[in-house]
């Protein structure tokens, strides 16, 4: 015996009830979203930072969050010459083609543009990881025309309904809730940093976490990212497109190559070298800055992150090489 | 297809309303469609395997029909015909079991066959394959299993309606992981026509959201810190080891029983009643009691087809003994191809029968002590069953037993926010389930007088899924 008209139209009702949570679950995210704080907040402070024109940076920073907590921006405006307004526009998970993204709407006053690579993220093909691509929808980013032909791959990557984005991005109460324990229980957590930061947004006040660092490198060690090393040719493409678009508007674009923790054992030196040396070849005509051998153990957070020790010793080499 | 997926969010009320609506104009069109549905439904995952749980099927109702054919013979003296009903039967056991087997365990028993020849200093050259494993096997296997046997053992007339067959073994909800439907309960259901029973839908509404409820926002959300304490457990205090330890208990139970939830939740949408598979197992106060509460589904099988056979308890002392053994042993077994599912069920097996040695837990202790203790011994199962290897549940229990047992427990980074969270989770559910531990799911809030209590909680849980649940991941049975 099937249901009956009045069971049929509760059913019906409830469905319908159903599908009208998720819409309304789903419609109210992006508010949550920009309100509870999250690790991906920095994508809104470059935004912001990028569409005031009241902001006039001479230098600014791209990268992730090795850049983050790499380069130190302060010492850069005190110690390069003129002592220009440096700006760190790194962010969490920032690859070279999230960077890019931004380029076109950078203020005239730039003059430098220091673009943090990792080596290893050439050999994989270009891609942006969900919760970035959530970020950027969230906190408003529209790729313009002369972006799409830097970074055309990205184009269909960011092109999504949406209701995807704000599906994707339902853990933010989750992550917000979770930011502010952390913030409450983990004491070497620089609060606002992520979030209000502009010049060097390191948000880990020691210089190593002993509970950790081992166990990073030992997972790190597990994948040898050097081996067979080749440039994929869109990374080849980008980073040419974007020194040329910079040689337009008359911006020195320098690379620089993020250094890798000698404790990660996982490729051979020679095999190091030989996709250092690839890098160069393939980009000799773009200034670069070679930080890849820079740094002891003793300059990493962890596994990846230089600490503030490792930070000195980049931005001192940045100031010492930058042509 | 997973129950936690977008996917089945359209499926299910698409096939709920064609089932009632567009396939009940006969018994024999809607058991048509439920296979057509089971196979979609299983055909997601992989369509390469449909083959084999149809043939799975086939043979196990040929087989039916074959024992039928012979005992209706009137040619053959008895003997004859028992030996030829049990060749029969045991052929079918044997061939499933064999292509359990293969699908399984192959690898499994050439690397330990390898590994012991290599302690005698012999070196052996094979190859291992790179064998699928079917998803749901162990599970549709016993199933066609229990009707092979009971019909060979006349508790069960043979079928000759081979669609309702096809639907019992393939019965979506319950396909892939469990409970194990007996011929008798579930085969019975597909042979006369359903009826919706509104009250029964609700219901099944209400313990499917409690399942995805354990499922998405519990065991998920376990699942991450779990990975993590289980993947780097030599760089974590005793107490952190030990944290992993209780998280993973409550992951594998909100897993388990969420999809168990899921899936007689969702039966009951289409008229079919599947058995109660977990009964607040962690309220157990012995190792006796919990396994009355944990999978009973496949406990009662292996008591049913193996331990009963074998004498039961109605034996001497020493072949009682053996007969728990080996039925924890084949339990452990079922679970997989890893000398740690055999070696948690060969502990679980010894603490029965410590417990039966000492005549039980007949002490006047506080309920809740004894709640604790169980929980105890279960959990350090629970270290064997999700280590990947004997030595690294060894080594885990050592370093959790250290002077560090003492500290303040801590993961890395937002792992430690994400093991609070999951923990006021976890009491959250625990206090749920124990005001309902005598009704059968532990939302059955069918008692809670207050409609505004009843819906609040169902929104909390609502949103909950939706805010805190984890992406989608595997159920851990699948691998079984």
């Amino acid at each position: 015996m099937k249901p009956t008209r009045k069971q049929f139209n509760n059913i019906i009702c409830f469905i319908v009830f159903i599908l009208g949570l998720i819409y309304i679950l789903n419609f109210v995210t992006p508010y949550l979203y920009r309100w509870l704080p999250n690790d991906y907040i920095r994508t809104h402070l470059i935004i912001e930072t990028l569409a005031d024109t009241a902001q006039t940076p001479d230098v600014v920073i791209f990268g992730n969050s090795r850049g983050m907590s790499g380069i130190n921006g302060y010492m850069l405006e005190e110690k390069m010459k003129g002592n220009p307004t440096v700006y760190s526009l790194t962010s969490t998970g920032q690859q070279v083609s999230e960077s890019a993204l931004y380029y076109t709407s950078l203020p005239s006053s730039v003059k430098v543009v220091l673009q943090c690579v990792d080596i290893d993220q050439l050999s994989k093909p270009i891609d942006m990881d969900t919760p970035n691509r959530v970020a950027l929808h969230m906190y408003g980013y529209e790729m313009d025309a002369l972006t799409e032909k830097i970074v055309p791959s990205l184009s269909e990557k960011l092109d999504i309904s949406p209701f995807y984005y704000n599906y994707e991005a339902r853990n933010c109460l989750f992550t917000g809730l979770s930011i502010v324990l952390r913030n409450l229980l983990d004491d070497d957590v620089i609060q606002d940093a992520t979030a209000k930061e502009l010049r060097y947004p390191t948000s880990k006040t020691s210089d190593r976490n002993d509970i950790t660092y081992q166990r990073d490198v030992d997972e790190q060690n597990l994948n040898n990212k050097f081996v067979d090393y080749e440039i994929i040719p869109e990374w080849k493409q980008l980073l040419e497109d974007s020194y040329l678009y910079f040689q337009k508007r008359d911006i020195m674009y320098c690379l620089i190559i993020m250094p890798y923790n000698p404790d990660i054992k996982s490729s051979t030196f020679q095999e190091k070298q030989n996709a250092l040396e690839l890098v160069k070849e393939t980009f000799q005509n773009i200034p670069m800055i070679d930080c890849f051998s820079l740094l002891e153990a003793s300059d990493f957070y962890d596994a990846i992150h230089p600490n503030s020790k490792g930070a000195k010793k980049i931005t001192e080499r940045v100031i010492l090489q930058l042509p | 297809m997973l129950f936690n997926s977008i996917e089945f969010l359209v499926f299910l009320p698409i096939v709920f309303l064609s089932y009632w609506f567009l396939f009940n104009r006969s018994v024999k069109l809607q058991n048509l469609f439920v296979v057509g549905v089971s196979y979609l439904f299983y055909g997601w995952w992989d369509g390469r395997f449909l083959l084999l749980i149809a043939f799975t099927s086939f043979f196990s109702w040929l087989s039916g029909i074959g024992i039928e054919k012979i005992r209706n013979t009137s040619e053959d003296n008895l003997k004859s015909m028992r030996l030829k009903c049990r060749w029969i039967a045991g052929g079918n056991i044997v061939l499933n079991l064999l292509i359990l087997g293969f699908f399984k365990y192959y690898n499994f028993f050439i690397e330990s066959f390898v590994s012991a020849f290599s302690l005698a200093g012999i070196t052996l050259h094979t190859s291992t394959l790179y064998v699928i494993l079917p998803v749901g096997i162990s599970f549709y296997t016993f199933q066609a299993l229990s009707y092979t046997i009971d019909v060979y053992r006349k508790r069960l007339e043979p079928t000759h309606d081979i669609v309702a067959f096809f639907a019992f073994v393939s019965f979506f909800p319950q396909l892939v992981a469990g409970p194990i439907e007996r011929a008798t309960n579930l085969l019975v259901q597909f042979y006369k026509p359903r009826t919706f029973i509104y009250d029964n839908a609700v219901d099944g509404v209400r313990q499917m959201l409690w399942g995805f409820f354990k499922k998405i926002v519990i065991a998920d959300n376990c699942a991450l810190v779990v990975n993590d304490v289980f993947g780097n457990y030599g760089h974590y205090s005793g107490s952190t080891l030990l944290m992993g330890a209780i998280l993973f208990a409550f992951q594998i139970y909100g897993d388990f029983s969420g999809y168990s939830d899921i899936a007689i939740g969702t039966a009951k949408l289409f008229g079919v009643n599947l058995k109660q598979n977990f009964r607040y197992p962690y309220f157990s106060l012995n190792i006796i009691d919990f396994w009355r509460r944990w999978h009973i589904s496949l406990n009662t099988w292996f008591v049913d087809y193996v331990y009963i056979p074998l004498g039961g308890n109605r034996v001497g002392r020493f072949k009682h003994i053996r007969n728990i053994l080996i039925i924890f042993l084949l339990s452990g077994l079922w679970h997989g191809a890893n000398w740690t599912f055999i070696g948690w069920g060969l502990y679980h097996g010894l603490l029965f029968i410590c417990l039966l040695l000492l005549k039980g837990n007949k002490q006047q202790t506080p309920r809740l002590l004894k709640m604790s203790v169980t929980f105890a011994f279960v959990t350090l199962g629970w270290i064997l069953f999700r280590s990947e290897t004997v030595s690294m549940a060894f080594a885990y229990i050592t370093d959790m037993f250290s002077s560090s047992l003492l500290k303040v427990p801590k993961v890395s980074g937002i792992n430690n926010v994400i093991a609070l969270i999951s923990l006021f989770f976890i009491a959250l559910m625990l206090c749920i389930e124990w005001k309902n531990r005598d009704k059968l799911f532990g939302l059955d809030l069918s008692a809670v007088r207050s409609i505004w209590i009843r819906y609040s909680l169902y929104m909390v849980i609502l949103v909950s899924i939706y805010f805190f649940g984890n992406n989608s991941s595997d159920f851990i049975y699948f691998q079984f």
